[in-house]
């Protein structure tokens, strides 16, 4: 102990009183655990992320989970490939679309099943629909969670609208359930093309306004510029993808990089960030709906006639023998499914490879050094659905 | 690389893959030993021709057989289900899988292994990528496998006081221990148990 410093014994519960030196000068402190949630704004459901403070500087954190664990894994065991369709659209309930793919996909590759042309090209249509609609809800709620109240009541404003074609094609508005094996539920509605070249221009004017109030805001600047920063590197070892591994200035994109649909005859880009801070990740939001917006368009000139289901289809569906892992990308990042069938016309292991797991995972790593008032935006820029995070 | 080239590298570099599997849609897989599976995934990480910097998920699939006597029968019907199918059979227990990926390289492989159903363990690999932490404690909580060397082993998703091992086939739901299950795969089936 040097003569400047001192020992200070600290009160607290019974038996946890500590005892502290202190150089001249500074304040006695301790360690305090401090509990987010499992209710809190910035979760988007239930997580609860327990953190130890040291100041107003976060030195552990660690995510408890399961709060929404429904157990769909075991309950895919005993459900045929259709329910499970209508099963696997609600653990991510912003991508239901996106997630009823990767099983159709994933049960019509190990069937060795023809998809017909028009069914996929409506496949992606909505797909990319549906990325949209997600990307404006972390948009509109995050300017919630740093204070800003406008974003969401105009985010909102055009998730209506997309909500709207969508329920017109599908009749549903969060669980879709459009998906079959082989193909379609149905044929597009009447008019539907029309709406939806109408809708990309309304959404694509207003973008560009939501980015000016967004990313252009000076405060949201300085909350988010260089905030929670995560290396390229340390995104893959955790298994992070999406926005957030493209904003770690990583182009992995599985519509580029392993085409399913068609994604191999549309173009567009995998925006990439600099610097994986919150500011580039909301930056790379607004990119891919652009490019999800160019995809819709070109679909729309291209999509070819035809029917939605192939013409001759067994009347139980039996996946074959054999196991496959099929992925796709999701609006949060990488969804997968390892699917291990034996024959039956239940899988009989359906391991689901959520994006919002990975990410969650890596909040240990991001949130130690980071002061308080950033921790929500930085967990609000993690981006993730609680109940995908569970299954 | 091809999945082909993939294989017979992984095979020449380390030596330990006692078998492959290749399926028709080109997805890959090689099968080691359980005592060598850190060994081996620890090639697939630092290899430069391998490259998987990419952790996709690792997870476990029960084979069924083996159930041992304290384990109750399925009260449910033969033959559904739950009851293993020995036609797929290399050997019964729990089969580990791991799923990595190579960014740059763009390719995929599963790095499999059996472990018995009853005290099955594997060295962690939460020292090779990171994001392997949270996939074993999931995996040790639904299949009761350990993970020798691991952080923290406590249960991720499911409640500090459950026992038992979920995703086993010999679990059964709650519902379905004290009924037969609501959700019959096809209508007629309910009509048919009926009449019999």
């Amino acid at each position: 102990m040097t003569p400047e410093s001192r020992t200070i014994t600290l009160p607290g519960e019974p038996g946890s009183a500590v005892a502290v030196t202190v150089a001249e000068g500074d304040l006695a402190t301790r360690e305090m655990t401090l509990n987010i949630g499992p209710q809190h704004p910035s979760t988007h459901g239930v997580l609860r992320v327990v953190i130890t403070l040291d100041g107003e500087r976060i030195h552990t954190a660690e995510p408890v989970i399961g709060y929404m664990h429904r157990g769909f894994e075991k309950l895919a065991e005993a459900r045929d490939y259709r329910q499970i369709i209508a099963l696997v659209n609600r653990h991510d309930w912003l991508s239901a679309f996106c997630n009823e793919l990767g099983v159709a996909i994933a049960v019509e590759r190990l069937m060795g099943l023809e998809v017909p042309e028009r069914a996929q090209w409506i496949r992606m249509l909505l797909a990319e629909w549906n990325r949209v609609l997600n990307h404006l809800v972390f948009i509109g709620s995050y300017g919630l969670e740093l204070g800003a109240i406008t974003p969401v009541f105009y985010a909102f404003r055009e998730r209506e609208d997309i909500q709207e074609i969508l329920e017109a094609a599908t009749g549903g508005r969060l669980h879709f359930t459009f998906n079959r094996i082989g193909g379609l539920k149905d044929d597009l509605p009447k008019g539907f093309l029309r709406r939806s070249a109408e809708l990309v221009r309304k959404v694509r004017n207003r973008l560009a306004d939501y980015e000016g109030l967004l990313l252009g805001n000076q405060i949201f600047r300085k909350r988010t510029v260089g905030v929670g920063a995560l290396p390229g590197n340390v995104a893959k070892d955790f298994g992070v993808s999406g926005p957030i591994l493209q904003a770690c200035g990583v182009a992995e994109d599985s519509r580029k990089t392993e085409p399913y649909l068609r994604y191999d005859q549309v173009e567009f880009d995998v925006p990439v960030g600099k610097n994986g801070d919150s500011f580039d990740r909301f930056w790379v939001l607004f990119r891919r709906m652009e490019e999800s917006l160019r995809i819709i368009e070109q679909v729309h000139d291209r999509i070819p006639s035809g029917p939605v289901m192939p013409p001759k289809m067994p009347k139980t569906i039996k996946a074959p023998e054999g196991w496959i892992y099929q992925r796709t990308e999701n609006p949060l990042g990488e969804c997968g499914y390892y699917l291990v069938s034996r024959g039956d016309k239940t899988p009989w292991r359906l391991k689901m490879r959520t994006a919002s797991f990975s990410n969650v995972s890596m909040i240990p790593y991001l949130l130690p050094g980071i002061l308080v008032p950033d921790m929500i935006a930085v967990l609000g820029s993690v981006f993730f659905v609680v109940g995908d995070v569970d299954r | 690389m091809t999945p082909e080239d993939l294989v017979s590298h992984v095979r020449e570099a380390t030596g330990l893959v006692e078998r492959d599997e290749l399926t028709p849609q080109g997805q890959a897989a090689v099968w080691v030993a359980p005592e060598r599976w850190l060994e081996a995934a620890t090639h697939l990480r630092t290899c430069g021709r391998c490259g998987f910097d990419f952790f996709t998920f690792l997870t476990a699939v029960d084979r069924g057989g083996d159930r041992g006597a304290e384990a109750p029968p399925p009260r449910g019907k033969p033959g559904r289900a739950q009851a293993p199918s020995p036609s797929v059979d290399q050997g019964e227990g729990l089969e580990v899988v791991c799923h990595v990926y190579a960014v740059r390289r763009q390719h995929h492989l599963n790095l499999k292994t059996l472990v018995p159903r009853e005290g099955g363990s594997l060295a962690t690999l939460s020292g090779v990528w990171r994001g392997a932490n949270w996939h074993e404690r999931e995996t040790a909580e639904m299949f009761g496998i350990g993970f020798a060397g691991h952080p923290n082993l406590a249960k991720l998703e499911l409640p500090v006081n459950f026992e038992g091992f979920p995703l086993r086939k010999d679990f059964l739901l709650i519902t379905r221990e004290a009924k037969e299950w609501p959700g019959q795969k096809e209508p007629e089936e309910r009509h048919e148990e009926a009449k019999s």
